[in-house]
């Protein structure tokens, strides 16, 4: 019998031989097994599929963004950022205050770049209230949140207070569940002054 | 009410990935040593174009019983779903159709299988043709080769009996010998023989009309018969819904890849007359005329040809036995057959007697001639007519079942409104539709161009609804009507004691997200 090698032949031998690799490759590769407490635990956070993260211009807020996007990420979770214009009580509530809307618009441009970044879908609101939680809550109530996540600023912390006012009333009021970052001790602070 | 995990003994899961693979490889993996001659005959120079067609289809129901078994990972397969999604009259219809073709499986594949260890006889210095008989008005009943099948099939039925986890080791062994083989024949074949010209010639030159090609592709779905059997065993099979998706694709595709692979090689080495002509042992004879490897050619295709259909029909003892098993749970049987051996957590009882029919199929094969062919066409209306059903259950199924969590879904779906305020969205599959189409069209090529199997095949279902109308009266259940279960509880107790616990929590939430919305039947 006459030994006859086509380039053909060996090719589609080639494309055989690799395409049963990978087959069964893939095929071994089963995930591993998780006790139920791990999976009942696990399904607890993939259920969050709206996250509202308040954001200011400081890198406190944005980092809880970038915190609140690794949370969101594996299940595509919606991240709604809040920022809240203060309105003096000497105001009425829909005065115009251009200059902090600016400084809002800011923020919420930073937050939504990073969402981007992460590839989810994310929304910008500014509100007005006369104090941040209000606002914070407002938000978490209308859109139907399932976390909120707060990043803890250093410098708007009075002496001898663990939180802020802010974060405390969110922390205290909140139905959903309420993420605060409190950074390392001079962890933020030195990257801020650094820059 | 069915509840077959409530049982005192479960069935033992004791099926790992491997073994998983190798129930549905062992079904599947014998149908194309037998379809590729009948094919070849039939479909002529479009040989591989008839294969290519039936594997398409395959393909759909591949990612249908993907899904369900997945979904649904419990003894039954086909018939479970069915049950499921249409009631218990189309549920023991589609098991009816799916019980012919599993004890066809044991008969016709243990009669094959002794056939292929035959070959060797010779060697020994026995002539297996002088002991052909005449037995009455039955002539050349060969008595030694009936003695062989009944003796294999007896073998089955105790390597079965004793456990799972023996008889799926020997697949696991054997198949893994097959596969090895097989690679080795389509590899040589390709670098030193295969010659594209000769199978372009014939493909450009010997097209088929129009009745042979519809022929030849819907004996092209024999060789593809078989998948049902990783469903079968998905309940003996641990962390199911997650291994079933894998093995179940993984098999669909290898089993796609030789049988475009056989195809497209014996077209490039033999004309399809030689093919046709020798429709009991094809790949024999595309093994001969392999440089290197064809002195031994004969021997070895022979030994793996009789080592895969010896399993094939060891898939069809467990296949068999545990569809009816099921169809007992669900009182579309007597419960009778329902019983779990209190040692070997096998069921027992369906083993042996589902067995016994494949032994009255064996020898009224021997006895006739015609029998195989009678037995071959059954198996193709069998499988399409099972299939079908399949595709409606798991169409209705996405609309009656949303909250079951599918870790593998049909791709190509239509999102639509669910039913009520806040109800989960409907993920219609298109290819689910399509896989429909497909096979109906099948099943009409095979009631259209098989005259044996367009009778004998809805008389098996037809005679199979007689005893079940007639067991229900007997019983005080109603025949027409399906029972009243509780899905809910039987999904959650199969996921928990499967161990798959990431969808069990999945499937308690859907259920808690559905009873704050004010409840809605499944």
């Amino acid at each position: 019998m006459a030994l006859h090698v086509g380039v053909l032949g060996t090719a589609i031998a080639i494309v055989f031989l690799v395409l049963l690799t990978l087959v069964f490759r893939w095929m071994f590769r089963v995930p591993r097994q998780l006790p139920y407490e791990v999976a009942k635990i696990r399904r607890t956070v993939n259920q969050l599929r709206t996250v509202v993260v308040p954001v200011v211009a400081a890198m406190s807020s944005e980092r809880a963004v970038e915190l609140a996007c690794r949370l969101a990420e594996p299940q595509q979770a919606q991240i709604v950022l809040v920022h809240v214009v203060e309105v003096p009580l000497s105001l009425p509530l829909d005065a115009a205050m251009p200059s902090q809307r600016e400084k809002g618009e800011a923020s919420l441009a930073v937050g939504v770049t990073i969402c981007e970044t992460h590839e989810l879908k994310s929304e910008g609101v500014i509100v007005p209230a006369r104090s941040a939680w209000e606002g914070i809550l407002r938000v978490a109530r209308e859109r139907h949140a399932d976390l909120i996540v707060l990043g803890l600023d250093a410098k708007q912390r009075r002496p001898g207070e663990e939180m802020s006012r802010n974060v405390a009333q969110v922390v205290r009021r909140a139905a959903c569940e309420v993420l605060v970052d409190r950074p390392a001790v001079g962890g933020i602070d030195k990257v801020e002054r650094a820059d | 009410m069915g509840q077959p995990e409530e049982a005192g003994n479960a069935l033992r899961r004791d099926v790992t990935v491997w073994g998983s693979f190798m129930w549905g490889y062992a079904d599947v993996g014998a149908d194309i040593y037998t379809a590729l001659g009948l094919v070849a005959g039939a479909a002529m120079g479009a040989t591989p174009v008839a294969f290519a067609v039936a594997g398409i289809v395959y393909l759909l129901v591949g990612l249908a019983y993907t899904e369900l078994a997945s979904s649904y990972p419990v003894a039954g397969g086909g018939q479970y779903f069915t049950l499921r999604g249409l009631g218990d009259v189309w549920g023991f219809v589609c098991g009816s159709a799916l019980l012919l073709d599993y004890t066809i499986d044991i008969s016709l594949f243990a009669v094959s299988s002794s056939g292929y260890f035959n070959f060797f006889l010779p060697a020994l210095g026995v002539n297996i043709q002088s002991f052909a008989v005449n037995i009455g008005p039955f002539v050349g009943v060969n008595v030694l080769w009936l003695i062989e099948t009944l003796l294999i099939i007896m073998f089955l039925v105790a390597i079965n009996y004793v456990g799972i986890k023996i008889s799926s080791r020997i697949n696991e062994v054997l198949g893994a010998i097959a596969i090895i083989g097989q690679v080795v024949i389509v590899i040589f074949g390709f670098v030193f023989a295969w010659d594209p010209n000769q199978m372009l010639l014939q493909m450009r030159l010997q097209f088929p009309d129009m009745h042979n090609f519809m022929y030849g592709s819907s004996l092209a779905i024999i060789s593809f018969v078989g998948l049902e059997s990783i469903s079968q065993v998905s309940q003996e099979t641990r962390r199911p819904a997650t291994i079933v998706p894998r093995t179940s694709i993984s098999l669909v595709l290898n089993v796609l890849i030789f049988a475009l692979a056989f195809s497209v090689l014996g077209m490039g080495l033999l004309p399809w007359q030689v093919l046709g002509a020798h429709a009991g042992d094809p790949i024999a004879i595309v093994a001969q005329k392999i440089p290197i490897i064809g002195a031994i050619a004969a021997p070895m295709t022979a030994l793996i040809g009789g080592v895969i259909v010896l399993i094939s029909s060891n898939s069809g003892v467990m296949s068999a036995s545990r569809l009816t098993y099921s169809m007992s749970t669900f009182q579309l049987l007597p419960e009778w057959f329902s019983a779990v051996h209190p040692r070997y957590h096998t069921p027992y009882r369906t083993i042996v007697v589902f067995s016994g029919v494949a032994v009255v199929q064996a020898i009224l094969a021997f006895l006739s001639g015609g029998a195989m062919n009678t037995l071959a066409n059954m198996y193709a209306f069998g499988a399409t007519f099972g299939y079908l059903l399949v595709f409606i259950s798991l169409i209705v199924l996405r609309f009656k079942d949303p909250f079951t969590p599918r870790p593998y879904r049909m791709p190509l779906n239509v999102s639509l409104k669910g039913q009520g305020d806040g109800a989960p969205r409907i993920a219609f599959p298109v290819l689910a539709v399509i896989g429909f189409l497909g096979v109906g069209t099948i099943l009409f090529e095979v009631i259209l161009t098989h005259a044996i199997g367009r009778i004998a095949g809805p008389a098996w279902v037809l005679m199979m609804l007689l005893f079940y109308y007639i067991y229900r009266r007997k019983a005080g259940l109603p025949p027409w009507r399906a029972l009243p279960r509780d899905w809910e509880a039987q999904q959650r107790h199969t996921l928990r004691e499967a161990e798959e616990f990431e969808l069990l929590a999945e499937y308690e939430q859907a259920l808690a997200d559905k009873a704050a919305r004010g409840g809605q039947s499944t």
